[in-house]
């Protein structure tokens, strides 16, 4: 007989006590003082320190400490500011603040110490500078520009901070910005998001960049350009959360980095930009307070808690089994999945048979039919509302796409014949590339702008054509086993999944291509065209599409079976759009049969629960 | 998903905690306004922290009046106030 330790590598815990759930996300922490905005901040979650905040123009000297529960007065400064979001560096206890705006100036240059106790003056920043970019400690920083002149002009001149001088570094960064978060040491620094008004109004950057004590290269892109969002923790293991973009939306998403990509992570509670933060916390532990959550200020602070890095603590682990030597009970953590479509807000444009990019807080919806005529559409979704970007080059609807919100991929479809027509886009506006060897209307796509794929589609008949693109131009592959039009793909240029559509009847097969050749797989259980789709080759979602009608079906794909799920769309439809993952998908648009502008979105929660194993 | 409505005072740590979030969602909004996720766990958070029930027009009625307010100082700014700074947009309650 086997051994339970044999088979799940560990023994029957005997515990006091049942584990706690492994949580990580924002609970509220002591209010601020006030409902302000602009103040500087650093330190960690139990120890942080806040300095200046907006007053109309002249700033202020204030200062305040938290101690993990509620914030105290600290003493002042000596110099009022504001606009010093992302001024400061260093810890409670030896934080360093520089540049700022008051009543005397657009920019200071005044530099300030705190040593727990008292602030004194230190050496002047070179330039007038506000809205600054600083990291590393009190002894070792780098001000990685800012703003430095109106109206929201932003240099990249970089500044490094010895304890008592600040000396230009000649190593400045790649994208000039105000606004921006930065954290992490003087050798291992990063900065990402951030704004300019100048020489383009409400330009918001995307971009992440890294130093290394002596040159700046580019890192994982945010996933939605952003301004005054906060954060902290290191270059290899950083959260982010909060700002705005130009809409103006206030955001509460969070965001965790492991030096090469940001994933999301569970929202804070209330949307904010220009607030305070653990900058020299964790991405484990850090805090929201303050800031400006639209057409108010707030004091709430949130505190962010991951629990699951932390050794010495019993956490709830989905399959764990212990006993439980109070209780005198054996149980274990099981795990059940809720599946959901929940109604977002509307498109601004009704239409059908458009394509989609991106995920589900970031997406990107183009072209279609309006039900009078084609559309070159484009918009946004942030994860609350569409905003309309600039329309595509070519109008038309059957058209497929690629990639993400700000690198996406469009091609093919019909305007008043078949076209190969394939454009590239940036997060702002669309470039045409070179087409499709073969042009088509309604294939479907697959993988990123610099790899994407196209197969199946319709010419005088349905298609088994692929063709593979580089960035630059498409090369033909080999085709589907079953040609057809109107389905749907997921997944990269070398691990992509084709599924459902028409050939001349509703098909429910599915085919997995692994950057050489297709090789059938499972039918879906219905069989329908016109259906959309989010996720990769291994963790697939179908849904809507047209059968004999409309349909709201969706089927969740765990890389060999569909599996039908308990939640269907709340409007049926064909002909959507679609975006994100298995988990976290986006369905827009459509025909029902008249266009619609209905946005879902689709979610699996899984929760963790504890059961007692009885024995009768 | 549905959801509740109601208006309660922040009065800060514990208001909410990282594991009622975990069973219920929850945004918060201008005007003390809050979203709650229309299960057990969120009608529980509602009670204990003596929310205001509102109907949806109700709730979104207040955070409109936060938000026209504030357009209104947004307006009054001068230029060189409103510079690097946006006039507050319209929130949309989910």
């Amino acid at each position: 007989m086997a051994e339970y330790k044999g088979i799940k590598g560990f023994k029957v815990q005997y515990l006091d006590a049942d584990p706690v759930p492994a949580v990580a996300g924002w609970s509220a922490g002591g209010n601020f003082p006030g409902s302000n905005e602009g103040m500087g901040s650093t330190g960690t979650q139990t120890a942080t320190l806040s300095a200046g905040y907006f007053n109309a123009g002249s700033g202020v000297t204030s200062s305040f400490t938290y101690n993990g529960t509620s914030w105290s007065p600290a003493p002042s400064m000596g110099t009022a500011r504001e606009q010093v979001s992302n001024n400061m560096a260093g810890t409670q206890t030896s934080a360093v603040i520089a540049c700022g705006r008051n009543a005397t100036a657009f920019g200071l240059q005044a530099t300030e110490e705190y040593n727990g106790s008292t602030w004194s003056p230190s050496g002047n920043y070179p330039t007038q500078l506000r809205d600054a970019n600083l990291f590393g400690i009190q002894t070792a920083a780098i001000a990685a520009g800012g703003n430095s002149a109106n109206p929201g002009v932003a240099t990249n001149v970089n500044n490094s901070y010895d304890g008592s001088t600040w000396t230009a570094t000649g190593n400045d960064n790649t994208t000039a910005r105000l606004s921006s978060l930065s954290f992490g040491t003087q050798t291992a620094g990063i900065l990402v998001g951030g704004y300019i008004n100048s020489p383009t109004p409400n330009t918001y950057f995307a971009n992440t960049e890294e130093y290394d004590g002596s040159t700046w290269t580019s890192g994982g892109a945010y996933p939605i350009a952003t301004s005054s969002l906060r954060g902290g923790g290191t270059q290899t293991a950083g959260i982010a959360f909060g700002g705005q973009n130009s809409t103006p939306a206030y955001t509460a998403a969070t965001n965790i980095y492991d030096g090469s990509t940001w994933t999301a992570g569970s929202n804070m509670t209330t949307a904010r930009s220009s607030f305070g933060s653990a900058k020299s916390g964790s991405s484990a532990l850090n805090l929201a307070f303050a800031g400006n959550t639209g057409p108010a200020t707030t004091n709430a602070t949130e505190e962010y808690v991951d629990y699951s890095p932390y050794t010495g603590q019993t956490v709830e682990n989905v399959g764990q089994v212990w006993y439980n030597s109070t209780t005198k009970a054996l149980k274990y953590t099981n795990e059940t999945f809720s599946s959901a479509w929940a109604t977002g807000n509307n498109m601004n444009t009704a239409r059908g048979t458009l394509a989609g990019a991106g995920i589900q807080t970031a997406a990107l919806g183009f072209a279609g039919y309006t039900g009078t005529a084609n559309t070159g559409a484009t918009e946004e979704y942030d994860g609350n509302s569409w905003t309309s970007s600039n329309p595509l080059n070519t109008a038309r609807r059957g058209i497929a796409g690629a990639g993400i919100q700000t690198a996406a991929l469009a091609f093919s479809g019909i305007d008043t014949a078949n076209t190969g027509a394939t454009e590239e886009y940036d997060g702002n506006s669309w470039t045409n590339s070179n087409s499709l060897n073969t042009a088509r209307r309604y294939p479907t796509g697959a993988g990123t702008q610099t790899a994407g794929l196209a197969f199946g589609g319709y010419i005088a008949a349905a298609t088994a054509a692929t063709e593979e693109y580089d960035g630059n131009s498409w090369t033909s592959s080999n085709p589907l086993n079953t040609a057809r039009s109107e389905l749907a793909g997921a997944g990269t240029q070398t691990a992509t999944l084709g599924f459902g559509g028409q050939t001349t009847v509703a098909v429910a097969s599915t085919e997995e291509y692994n950057g050489t050749s297709w090789t059938a797989s499972n039918n879906l259980n219905t069989a329908r065209y016109g259906l959309a789709s989010a996720g990769i080759q291994t963790s697939a979602l179908a849904f809507g599409g047209y059968i004999t009608a409309g349909t709201a079906a969706t089927e969740e794909y765990d890389g060999t079976t569909w599996t039908n799920s308990p939640a269907s769309l709340n409007t049926a439809r064909w002909y959507s759009g679609g975006a994100g993952t298995q988990a976290a998908a986006l369905g827009f648009g459509g025909d029902t049969p008249t266009q619609t502008t209905a946005t879902e979105e689709f979610t699996i929660t899984g929760t963790a629960g504890i059961k007692t194993i009885t024995v009768s | 998903m549905a959801n509740k409505y109601c208006t309660a005072t922040n009065w800060g740590k514990d208001f909410f905690t990282a594991r009622e979030r975990m069973n219920f969602k929850l945004s918060g909004h201008p005007g003390n306004v809050w979203v709650v996720e229309d299960n057990l766990y969120g009608a529980k958070w509602i009670k204990k922290v003596s929310g205001v029930s509102k109907t949806k027009e109700e709730a979104q009625a207040i955070v409109d009046a936060e938000v026209t307010a504030a357009q209104a100082a947004y307006d009054a700014l001068t230029d060189e106030q409103k510079l690097n700074t946006q006039r507050p947009g319209p929130i949309t309650l989910k």
